[in-house]
C-alpha cells in the first residue's frame, strides 16, 4: 500500500510552472528524502501532499484519500515539521501539548513528555522565547507525539545546528523503526539524507529528475578517469559520459550506468580507465543541478 | 555631521512622500470645492468637499502611521521600537530622535493649518490643533520608542495617556482655559514626549534595559494548561485564548466611552446616536476601538509565498485536521461570544445615560423617558442601524479586514500604526466639533456618520481591486473572478438598497447608497466565510482571496 500517490501533478503560480507533470510513489514504511535547489518546487509538492494547494492538473492522493476533501482524515494522520517557524509564538509547550492532543486521537502524551525532557525543553516557556533550534525541537515533538503514519518534514534542519540536527535525524530513523511509519523529509543536507533515507527523489525546475533507491542511485553514477591515446583539444564523445573535465590526454567525466559497459565503451573511444569511483549524493545533485541538459 | 541629516531626511521624506501625497491632493480637492459657487454643482458641493476633507483623512491616518516609524516595532515588547535600521546608523542619538519628530511635527501642522486655513476656521481653530496634533504625535513616537521593564506595558501606557491627552482638549476648555492655555499645554506635552523619546532611545541604542521575567509564583499558576477532549474544543480554545481578554478591556473601555460622557454632561442632549451627543463621546469611542484594533492587527495569519508571489492561510491554522467548516464555525463561535462579552460590559454604559436627566422644552426627565415619547421612524431606524454598526464593528474580523485592507502601509505598521493615525484624526474631529458645536446639527450629523463609514468601506474596496489590479500582472486573477466579484456586489446591493430606501425614506438622498455599500461586507461575508476559507486553504490557481485576513485574523 502507497502512503502517497502523486499523479501527473501540475502547477502553475502565474507565469511560473512550479510543477510539471510529477509522478511519485512513496510505499508504506519508505524514508524518501527530497531533495532540489532552492525554488525547484519541493515545498509546493509538499504542499500540495498536505492538501494546502490544488493542482492544476493531476491527482494526489494520500492514504488513499484527496487532501482537498478530506482534510481531517488526512491531517490527522501526518506529522508535520515546516521549514518556517509556523508555530504560535504565544502559546507554552503544555499548551501546544494540550491543544495538539484535542485533535490527535493517537497523541501520547507520556511520549511528548519524554521528549520534552530529551530535547532540554520547559514545558512552560512560552514559542515565541524559545532559540530557533529549541522552536524546532518542539515543533519536532508536537509531530512525533502524535505518532504519525506519515512524517514529514520539510527541511527542518535548514538554519539549525549540528545537535538539533541529530536529534531530527534521530526522530525520522525512530518513527520507521519503531512504528513502521513512512517519511518524506526534505533537506538540502545531503549528508542527513544520505543516512536517513531508502529512496531519494530529486525535483528540478519543478520536473522530477528521479526517485530511485539510494543505493541504486549511488550505482549509476561513476566518476572516471580517462586516458585518451590521441590529444583531444576539446571534450571528448564517450557513450553515457558527460561533465569532461581535463585537457591533452587525461580527462574525467561523469558516467552514467552501472558501469558494465565502461570498458568496452573506452576501448572503442582508444581510451583507457585510470581510475573509477561511485558518486557520493551531493556529486549527484551537482550533476544534476549544474546542467540542465546534461545526463 | 550635515550628510547624516540630510540622509535621515531624506528617508523621512521617501518614506512618507506618499501620503503627504494624499493629503494635498484631498487638500486641493477640498480648495477646488469650498471656493466654487455653489450653483456650478447643484448640490453635490458639499459632498465634493466632503471627498476632499475625508481623502485628507485617510492621508493623515497613514501619514501619521508612517512617521511614528514603527513599521516592524511591537507596542507589546518592552524594548525600544525605534527601526533598527535607523538605530543603527552613525549619527547621536539626539538627532535621531529629533530630527523624525520636528520632521512630523512641521509636516502634520502645516497639513492641518492648510486644511483649517482652507475651511475658514477661526484662528483659535487652526493653531490650536496643530499644537495638539504635534503634541500626540510626540507622545506616540516617545511611547513607541522607549524603553520598558514589562511586556504590555507600553500598550497600556498608549492607551492611557493618548487618551488623557486627547480628553484634555475639549474638557479644559469646557472648564474655561483659553485656548493659549492650551496651546501651552501642548507644548509641554510635546517636550516631555521628546525627552522620554530621547531617553528611551538612547536606553535602546545602548541596550541597558533589561526584560523583567514573570515572577516565580506566576510561573507556578501556570500549571494548569487546559485539556480538550475534541479538536473542535481545542480550536475554540484557541480563538478564545488568542483575543479573549482583548475583548473584555474593549468593552470595559466602551463602557467608559459611553458612560463618562452621559455622567458629566450635564446640559440637554439632543436625540440621535449616543455618541454624537458629546465631542468627548465623539472621540473616545473610535479611540478605543482603534486601541482594540489595534492589539491584535499584525497577529492576523496569512502568509505570503515571496517566491510564487502566492498568499494562503497560516500554516498552522490550515494544519489543523478539522474541516473548512468547523474552523469557520469556531471562529463564529469565538466573534459571537466575544461580542456578547463585549456588549454584556458595555451595557452599564448606556444604561447610565439613558438615566441621566435632561432638560426638554422645560421639563426635566431622564433620557430614556424622553427617547420613548419622541420616538420617531428616523430616530428608530438610526437606533437600528447604529446597532448594526456596532455589531459590524464589534465583530473584529471585519473591522480588522476593513483596516487591513484599507491601508497595505497600515498593515506593516502593527499597534501603534492602527492607533495613531486614528487618535489624529479624532481628535481633530472633536477639536473641531468643540469649536464649531452645535446641538441643532447633530441629526444631520447622524446622518454622516453612515456615509463616511461607507465611504471608508468603498476606499477599503477600490484598494482591494487595486490589490487584485496588481495581482493581475501575476496572472493570478482571471477576468472571471472580477466579474464574480462585480456581481455579488451589485446583486447585493440591489437586494440592500431598497431595505435601506423603505426603512428610512427620509434620507435617501443622503446616505442611503453608502448605507446599503456598508452592509454588503458583513452580509456577504458569514456565508461566504467557508469558501473563502476553503479557497485559501487549499489554494488552486484562482486569486487571492481578499477575505485571507479575515477567516484567518
Amino acid at each position: 500500500m502507497n502512503t502517497i500517490e502523486i499523479q501527473d501533478v501540475s502547477r502553475r503560480f502565474g507565469p511560473k510552472q512550479a510543477l510539471k507533470n510529477v509522478n511519485l510513489e512513496l510505499p508504506k514504511g519508505t524514508v524518501l528524502g527530497l531533495i532540489g535547489e532552492n525554488g525547484a518546487g519541493k515545498t509546493t509538492l509538499i504542499k500540495h501532499i498536505l492538501g494546502l494547494l490544488k493542482p492544476d492538473q493531476g491527482t494526489v492522493r494520500v492514504f488513499g484519500l484527496d487532501p482537498i476533501q478530506s482534510p481531517e482524515k488526512v491531517l490527522s494522520r501526518i506529522g508535520y515539521l515546516a521549514e518556517e517557524d509556523a508555530l504560535p509564538g504565544w502559546m507554552r509547550i503544555d499548551e501546544l501539548q494540550r491543544y495538539s492532543a484535542g485533535f490527535y486521537p493517537t497523541w501520547n502524551q507520556e511520549y511528548a513528555d519524554q521528549l520534552c525532557r530529551n530535547f532540554n525543553l520547559d514545558r512552560k516557556a512560552k514559542l515565541k522565547s524559545l532559540s530557533k533550534g529549541q522552536r524546532a525541537r518542539a515543533g519536532l515533538m508536537a509531530a512525533l507525539a502524535i505518532k504519525p503514519e506519515f512524517l514529514l518534514l520539510d527541511e527542518p534542519s535548514s538554519g539549525l545546528d549540528p545537535i538539533v540536527r541529530r536529534d531530527i535525524l534521530g526522530a525520522v530513523i525512530g518513527s520507521v523503526a519503531d512504528e513502521g511509519g513512512t517519511v518524506l523529509f526534505s533537506s538540502h543536507l545531503l549528508t542527513e539524507i544520505e543516512r536517513v533515507a531508502d529512496r531519494v527523489a530529486m525535483i528540478r525546475d519543478g520536473e522530477l529528475v528521479f526517485c530511485e533507491d539510494l543505493d541504486a542511485l549511488k550505482h549509476a553514477h561513476l566518476k572516471v578517469t580517462l586516458r585518451f591515446d590521441n590529444y583531444k583539444s576539446s571534450s571528448p564523445v564517450l557513450a553515457g559520459a558527460s561533465h569532461w573535465e581535463g585537457e591533452g590526454t587525461e580527462w574525467t567525466a561523469l558516467y552514467t550506468g552501472d558501469g558494465g559497459n565502461l570498458e568496452a565503451a573506452s576501448a572503442l573511444a582508444k581510451a583507457t580507465v585510470v581510475d573509477r569511483r561511485w558518486l557520493s549524493l551531493e556529486e549527484i545533485f551537482v550533476a544534476h543541478s549544474a546542467t540542465r541538459s546534461a545526463i | 555631521m550635515t550628510r547624516s541629516i540630510s540622509g535621515l531626511a531624506w528617508y523621512l521624506w521617501r518614506v512618507t512622500r506618499l501620503e503627504i501625497g494624499m493629503c494635498v491632493l484631498g487638500l486641493v480637492v477640498s480648495l477646488l470645492f469650498h471656493t466654487a459657487p455653489n450653483a456650478t454643482f447643484n448640490g453635490y458641493l458639499v459632498t465634493l468637499e466632503v471627498l476632499g476633507g475625508v481623502t485628507f483623512g485617510l492621508g493623515m491616518f497613514a501619514l501619521v502611521s508612517k512617521l511614528s516609524l514603527a513599521e516592524r516595532a511591537d507596542l507589546a515588547a518592552a524594548g525600544c521600537g525605534y527601526p533598527r535600521q535607523l538605530m543603527l546608523l552613525p549619527a547621536p542619538t539626539s538627532q535621531l530622535v529629533f530630527l523624525p519628530m520636528v520632521y512630523g511635527l512641521t509636516v502634520i501642522s502645516l497639513l492641518w493649518i492648510a486644511f483649517a486655513a482652507i475651511l475658514g476656521q477661526t484662528p483659535e481653530a487652526i493653531w490650536v490643533p496643530a499644537l495638539g496634533f504635534s503634541a500626540l504625535l510626540a507622545t506616540i513616537q516617545a511611547i513607541t520608542w522607549s524603553t520598558t521593564s514589562r511586556p504590555f506595558v507600553k500598550i497600556a501606557v498608549a492607551i492611557f495617556w493618548v487618551v488623557i491627552l486627547a480628553a484634555s482638549a475639549p474638557t479644559l476648555l469646557l472648564e474655561g482655559i483659553s485656548p493659549a492655555g492650551l496651546g501651552v499645554f501642548f507644548i509641554g506635552s510635546t517636550v516631555l514626549a521628546a525627552g522620554v523619546a530621547f531617553a528611551g532611545l538612547a536606553k535602546g541604542r545602548s541596550g541597558s534595559y533589561s526584560e523583567l521575567a514573570w515572577p516565580t509564583w506566576r510561573r507556578r499558576n501556570l500549571d494548569h494548561a487546559a485539556s480538550f477532549t475534541s479538536g473542535k474544543a481545542a480550536q475554540d480554545w484557541l480563538e478564545n485564548r488568542r483575543n479573549g481578554s482583548f475583548h473584555l478591556i474593549a468593552g470595559a473601555m466602551m463602557s467608559v466611552s459611553y458612560a463618562f460622557p452621559a455622567l458629566t454632561y450635564s446640559q440637554a442632549l439632543p436625540f440621535g446616536w449616543p455618541l454624537l451627543v458629546s465631542p468627548l463621546a465623539c472621540y473616545l469611542y473610535p479611540l478605543v476601538l482603534s486601541a482594540w484594533l489595534g492589539t491584535f492587527v499584525g497577529c492576523s495569519g496569512s502568509e505570503r509565498d515571496v517566491l510564487n508571489q502566492d498568499r494562503s492561510v497560516a500554516t498552522f491554522f490550515a494544519m489543523r485536521p478539522l474541516s473548512d467548516a468547523a474552523l469557520v464555525a469556531s471562529k463564529l463561535r469565538m466573534a459571537l461570544r466575544s461580542a456578547t462579552i463585549g456588549w454584556l460590559i458595555m451595557l452599564p454604559g448606556p444604561i447610565l445615560f439613558l438615566c441621566s436627566q435632561v432638560s426638554i422644552d422645560g421639563t426635566e426627565c431622564s433620557i430614556a423617558v424622553a427617547l420613548w415619547r419622541h420616538m420617531t421612524l428616523q430616530f428608530f431606524t438610526g437606533l437600528v442601524l447604529s446597532v448594526l454598526i456596532l455589531f459590524f464593528l464589534t465583530w473584529r474580523m471585519n473591522v480588522s479586514a476593513m483596516w487591513l485592507r484599507l491601508s497595505r502601509h497600515l498593515m506593516l505598521h502593527g499597534a501603534i500604526g492602527i492607533i495613531a493615525p486614528i487618535s489624529v484624526v479624532t481628535f481633530g474631529i472633536a477639536l473641531i466639533q468643540h469649536y464649531s458645536y452645535r446641538p441643532d446639527l447633530v441629526p444631520e450629523l447622524l446622518v454622516w456618520i453612515t456615509p463616511v463609514l461607507g465611504l471608508l468601506v468603498m476606499a477599503k474596496i477600490l484598494a482591494t481591486y487595486f490589490v487584485v489590479g496588481r495581482l493581475r500582472k501575476f496572472g493570478l486573477v482571471p477576468e472571471a473572478t472580477i466579474q464574480r466579484w462585480g456581481t455579488v456586489c451589485l446583486v447585493t446591493g440591489a437586494v440592500l438598497l431598497p431595505l435601506a430606501r423603505i426603512a428610512s425614506p427620509e434620507w435617501i438622498t443622503t446616505f442611503q447608497a453608502a448605507a446599503g455599500v456598508f452592509l454588503i461586507l458583513p452580509t456577504v461575508r458569514i456565508p461566504m466565510a467557508v469558501l473563502t476559507l476553503h479557497a485559501n486553504r487549499h489554494r488552486g490557481t484562482m486569486p487571492l482571496a481578499v477575505e485571507v485576513g479575515v477567516v484567518n485574523a
